[in-house]
């Protein structure tokens, strides 16, 4: 069963004045959140009201705030939401947990290079089941990113406050969690100072980089789950990344998770 | 809304890592933790709270850097009356029309300087470029940090003399200034101070037990057998000499009176002698 899609409502609204702090409001029932100067966006268990004086605004501000918002909104519906991109095979989801700038979009989009589909990108939604539970296939990169990995994928460009486009790529419908891969930027593994992309299999134990690197929920993965650490020492440039072939982090991934599943089933 | 954030803020190599991990070992009553000295969990950049948790890519740099000061502001602390967080950040505007580490009331600092001569020294080998090149950036008020700051949450760096002056006479929050020379001098009697500005209750045993933990020793042993994030790079150590006065050995005279040129009213109003 796919994520369910949120109410959205676009209303005529002011847009807030500029000030030091993102306009902000928390009440017992919802939330808002604004950019200054074109609108606002409220969550509640209803829906997702997107306000600003024009169609256009109201539009700037979905391409920005749209994947908070809907994490808000999942998270309202008692979904677990992880930040990041999630990909599956034959069945078989590995989540990507990243915050914003990780790498975990590209990683995911050249990933479907090799034979992986998008379940979801921005957040991942989980299922009481802990299912991955699959999202529109569209992937947001830096424009210039979108440009020269998919010239020829459907792309919309995004009104962020940044150039960047969404990419349709190959798709993966729900799909059970059965890796899971930590993404961070860092200058170390334990003793090792990282200088360029590295990825640790972390499940023999738990390293004490595993533990800064969880995202603010728990992730409960079965117990076959295989936990790998991919670190950089400098946060994701994906312009830069997309010009670096083969995309070898994705490369790596690909084998390692292979390799797990092949254990998994004894084949290995 | 009241903010619960307590920046530990300087220029850099100025000390703010020892602070950090004096403050941390005062409230775990044992040694630092190096993977998540800071309260907020993010480590050791100026980073979004996960109270916010949104999505940077799509923001323009000046959007980012006020989403960035609110989820510092609505964040709540775990345990304590504060949130500690680091920043390298000026206290000036740059971006848009406040400094990026902006707060609202309830938010504090502490400030720590150290003499820029010992500085030049250190951030020279840390960021491996000559001390002549690290004199020229200290000079530059229009100095930015590296990387793609604002859109980070971090803001403009400055010259010494200029980040210095920035916090410690423009700052709208409470600030205690702690220099790094005085915690060398008596480090018990500092975090003394430093724990009740950030409100921790510590007996003098459990501050002595803080500051020996935290020693230049123990920082650097632990670095070679767990590393350090905040390592430079393979084979450069994060805790290199910590000690006040080493650069009169390391820094070329002309080089020393290049920087106390620049930097003179500032040196003084903090008691750092010039030379002759």
């Amino acid at each position: 069963m796919p994520a369910p899609s949120a109410p959205i409502n676009h209303l005529d609204g002011g847009a807030p004045p500029p000030g030091p702090l993102a306009p902000f409001r928390r009440t017992e029932d919802s939330l808002t959140l604004g950019v200054a100067d074109l609108g606002s966006i409220t969550v509640d268990a209803r829906a997702i009201t997107v306000r600003g004086p024009d169609e256009e605004s109201r539009g700037a501000v979905w391409d920005r705030l749209g994947v908070w918002a809907e994490a808000q909104w999942y998270a309202r519906h008692g979904f677990m939401v992880i930040r990041g991109a999630a990909v599956a095979r034959e069945g078989r989801g590995v989540v990507l947990a990243a915050r914003s700038q990780q790498g975990a979009s590209i990683t995911a989009a050249q990933m479907t290079d090799l034979g992986w589909g998008i379940v979801s990108d921005g957040i991942v939604v989980l299922g009481q089941d802990g299912t991955l539970l699959s999202r529109r296939p569209l992937v947001h990169l830096d424009s210039e990113a979108a440009e020269r990995l998919y010239p020829l994928a459907p792309r919309v460009p995004l009104a962020a406050g940044r150039p960047r486009t969404a990419v349709e790529l190959p798709s993966h419908d729900d799909a059970g969690l059965a890796d899971v891969v930590l993404m961070s930027v860092d200058n170390s593994v334990g003793s090792v100072v990282v200088t360029g992309p590295t990825m640790v299999d972390a499940s023999a134990g738990s390293i004490p980089l595993v533990r800064s690197l969880l995202t603010p929920q728990s992730l409960v993965a079965p117990p076959s789950a295989r936990i790998w650490v991919v670190v950089r020492p400098m946060p994701v440039d994906e312009a830069m990344m997309a010009r670096v072939r083969p995309p070898m982090v994705a490369q790596h991934l690909d084998a390692a998770l292979a390799d797990a599943a092949a254990s998994r089933t004894g084949s290995r | 809304m009241r903010s619960s954030t307590l920046w530990l803020a300087s220029y850099p190599k100025s000390g703010n890592t020892w602070v950090r991990a004096q403050l941390d070992a005062l409230v775990r009553k044992g040694p630092p933790d190096f993977a998540s000295m800071d309260d907020s969990g993010e480590g050791i950049n100026d980073q979004m709270d996960p109270a916010l948790d949104l999505p940077l890519g799509g923001l323009a740099p000046a959007e980012a850097v006020a989403a960035m000061r609110l989820s510092w502001a609505i964040a709540e602390p775990v345990s304590g009356a504060y949130i500690r967080r680091k920043t390298h950040s000026a206290w000036l505007a740059d971006g848009d029309a406040w400094p990026a580490p902006w707060q609202p009331p309830g938010a504090k600092a502490i400030y720590i300087v150290r003499d820029p001569r010992a500085i030049v020294c250190s951030w020279a080998h840390h960021l491996d470029i000559s001390p002549e090149r690290t004199v020229e950036i200290m000079a530059d008020d229009a100095q930015p940090q590296r990387g793609d700051h604002l859109a980070k949450g971090r803001g403009l760096l400055a010259s010494w003399s200029r980040h210095v002056s920035s916090w410690v006479h423009e700052c709208e929050l409470p600030v205690l200034v702690v220099t790094y020379e005085s915690m060398l001098a008596d480090p018990a009697g500092q975090l003394r101070r430093m724990a009740q500005f950030a409100g921790i209750d510590a007996t003098d045993d459990e501050v002595g037990a803080a500051v020996a933990a935290c020693s230049f020793v123990n920082l650097a042993t632990r670095e070679i057998f767990e590393g350090f994030a905040e390592a430079p790079g393979a084979n450069r150590p994060f805790f290199r000499r910590g000690e006040a006065a080493s650069w009169r050995s390391e820094l070329s005279p002309g080089l020393a009176a290049a920087i106390e040129q620049r930097h003179a009213s500032v040196m003084r109003e903090f008691g750092y002698s010039l030379t002759e």
